[in-house]
């Protein structure tokens, strides 16, 4: 072989590498579109389905305020219980929201079997959880802005001091949300029926908010012991949040600990994603195929 | 003859202890219409789940265009009976949703609500459509997607005559496209589309072939009147008569003479139909294991 025919050989297979780089980008560009147009697809039809379902939003966003009015009209609060107990309260509907937003849907779909007609169309996985997550975590934002805002509006210590305090409330919101949703799908696997898992989904958020003394908040009507709620992610998150939210300057003198935790939160949300994706896989896209 | 894009070889699926169907091989090839025809209960819709990839068969190999199904989006259209559509949306948005999930999906939905005569109804929710329509939309989604093998699981069950008679043009249209076509049916009318027609009981695939071939495996049909029936019922197989509109009709056991059931008053002796064939393969024991 001479040295044009060498070097005419290598630039050809540079080229082919080449092509070869661009045909595999192409493809994972073209996956990546894909999958983010399942995902907004689940999202799309989740968010047009609970925008009609008027149980799901009263029990998601109207609940949680009205508990907290009612606890507010009958006791005499101080301005930072009353604080705690908005944060606290608020984040509960969040969770109820993302609980059974996601829940109630998935749980339709495997009672009508839809996951085959899923299964045969390639969809993917994790677009199928981001898209009922992303769903869930909207209506979830509602409910805890709305829990906020009654909250204010009877003189409970809530406000906004920056984009620091909205960051990191957002970030504790959003990885609490994910929790409840990854929790929510083995949950929805065992009822494989819509009112079945509606109601045992209201009663993890509720066990929740009254076992870990309102999400942390009151740490005296907590049931668990102080050493295991603490290291809760409802109690982290709500946390995180009211240590941002709650205005009032006896929030640290009052006992109760405003330390965020972030890591361990950010470490309940990475653990929780992988979770909640590899459950949608194997228990609704590969174990169902099954059945 | 055109390369198989469905192949499946020795598919067989069970649920725990109970055997669904076993041992079936099956091709479908493009520009082709594929019926599998068969009683309520024996397996067709597992069977096409199978097939697109829905479930996961327990025994066999089933490709797809040279790849295990639904490895890629578009491969297949899969319609899925009754389970499509969520009934709290409204006929557009499931529309919509379909239209995200699946890349292949086109714009032919416009024209098939039109055809299908849902395009007025599309804002309603799903939940007040009757059977039909629910059909009628599970057909726009299904027809709407740009794929190489569709598979339909009981199209026409709970369609209108005229519809049934529609549908049969879309597949036709399909075909015509180089498009390989499987649809499930207990409706012997579903035939008339087929280029092959694959039968299926609880034994499994009894025979597979050409409407001519499947219909000439079928021994002649003895017809009579209702009231007439007794006259003949030793004069068929299994003693077994099958109503029909103000008739009787058996299939004639293979020791009886025609010329003797032409010396009949109100008897005759004619060709099968599909619904004879259907009753044939789907009734009559012994009837598939001699054709097989």
């Amino acid at each position: 072989m001479t040295d044009g025919n060498a070097v005419g050989d290598r630039l050809e297979s540079a080229a082919r590498g080449a092509e070869a780089d661009d045909r595999s980008s192409q493809s994972v560009g073209r996956s990546g579109r894909i999958w983010v147009r399942q995902a907004s697809g689940f999202t799309y039809r989740t968010l047009r389905d609970v925008s009609r379902s008027w149980t799901v939003l009263a029990m998601a966003i109207g609940f949680p305020p009205a508990m907290y009015l009612l606890v507010t009209a009958t006791r005499e609060l101080d301005s930072v219980t009353k604080g705690l107990l908005a944060g606290g309260i608020a984040v509960l509907g969040a969770m109820i929201a993302s609980l059974i937003v996601f829940g109630s849907q998935l749980a339709v779909d495997l009672e009508t079997d839809r996951f085959a007609a899923y299964r045969s169309m390639a969809v993917h996985p994790s677009a199928d959880f981001a898209g009922r997550a992303a769903a869930g975590s909207v209506i979830a934002a509602l409910a805890l802005c709305f829990g906020l805002g009654v909250g204010i509006l009877d003189g409970a210590p809530v406000g906004v001091g920056g984009v620091l305090p909205v960051a990191v409330s957002a970030v504790g919101f959003l990885i609490l949300s994910v929790v409840c949703m990854a929790v929510a799908v083995p949950i929805v696997v065992a009822a494989n029926n819509e009112q079945y898992a509606q109601f045992t989904l209201s009663l993890v958020a509720v066990f929740g908010f009254m076992l870990t003394g309102y999400n942390g908040m009151l740490m005296e009507v907590a049931i668990l012991d102080g050493s295991i709620t603490k290291l809760l992610p409802n109690v982290l998150a709500t946390r995180a949040m009211t240590a941002q939210l709650v205005t009032t300057e006896g929030v640290a003198g009052s006992g109760f600990v405003p330390g965020g935790r972030l890591v361990p939160l950010l470490a309940y949300g990475v653990c929780a994603t992988v979770f909640g994706v590899f459950l949608t896989r194997w228990q609704l896209y590969d174990e169902g195929g099954n059945r | 003859m055109s390369e198989p894009v469905l192949v499946a070889e020795g598919v067989g699926k069970s649920f725990g202890e109970e055997r669904v169907f076993g041992e079936v091989d099956l091709t479908v090839e493009s520009g082709e219409v594929v019926v599998l025809l068969g009683p309520n209960g024996t397996g067709k819709s597992v069977l096409a789940s199978c097939l697109a990839g829905g479930l996961t068969p327990s025994d066999g190999t089933i490709q797809v265009s040279g790849r295990a199904p639904a490895s890629k989006p578009g491969a297949t259209s899969f319609l899925l009976q009754d389970a499509l559509c969520l009934d709290r949306l409204t006929g557009r948005e499931n529309i919509a949703f379909y239209r995200r999930l699946n890349p292949s999906f086109t714009d032919r939905w416009r024209s098939l609500v039109e055809t299908f005569g849902i395009d007025s109804r599309l804002d309603d929710k799903v939940a007040q459509y009757s059977g039909g329509m629910c059909r009628k939309l599970e057909l726009t989604i299904s027809l709407s997607i740009e794929a190489p093998l569709y598979i339909l699981d009981e199209p026409t069950a709970a369609l209108d005559l005229t519809m049934v008679s529609e549908l049969h043009h879309q597949l036709s249209t399909l075909r015509d496209r180089g498009k390989a076509v499987l649809m499930t049916t207990h409706l012997p009318m579903d035939a008339d589309i087929a280029d092959r027609i694959v039968f299926m009981t609880d034994s499994g695939v009894v025979t597979t072939g050409t409407p001519g071939d499947i219909t000439s495996s079928v021994p002649q049909v003895v017809e009579t009147t209702l009231q007439n029936a007794e006259a003949i019922a030793d004069k068929v197989i299994d003693e077994r008569l099958f109503r029909g509109e103000g008739v009787v009709r058996g299939l004639l056991d293979l020791g009886t003479d025609p010329a003797a059931i032409d010396e009949m008053a109100d008897a005759r002796v004619t060709d099968p139909s599909y619904a004879d064939v259907f009753n044939y393969y789907a009734h009559l024991e012994g009837a598939g294991s001699d054709s097989r």
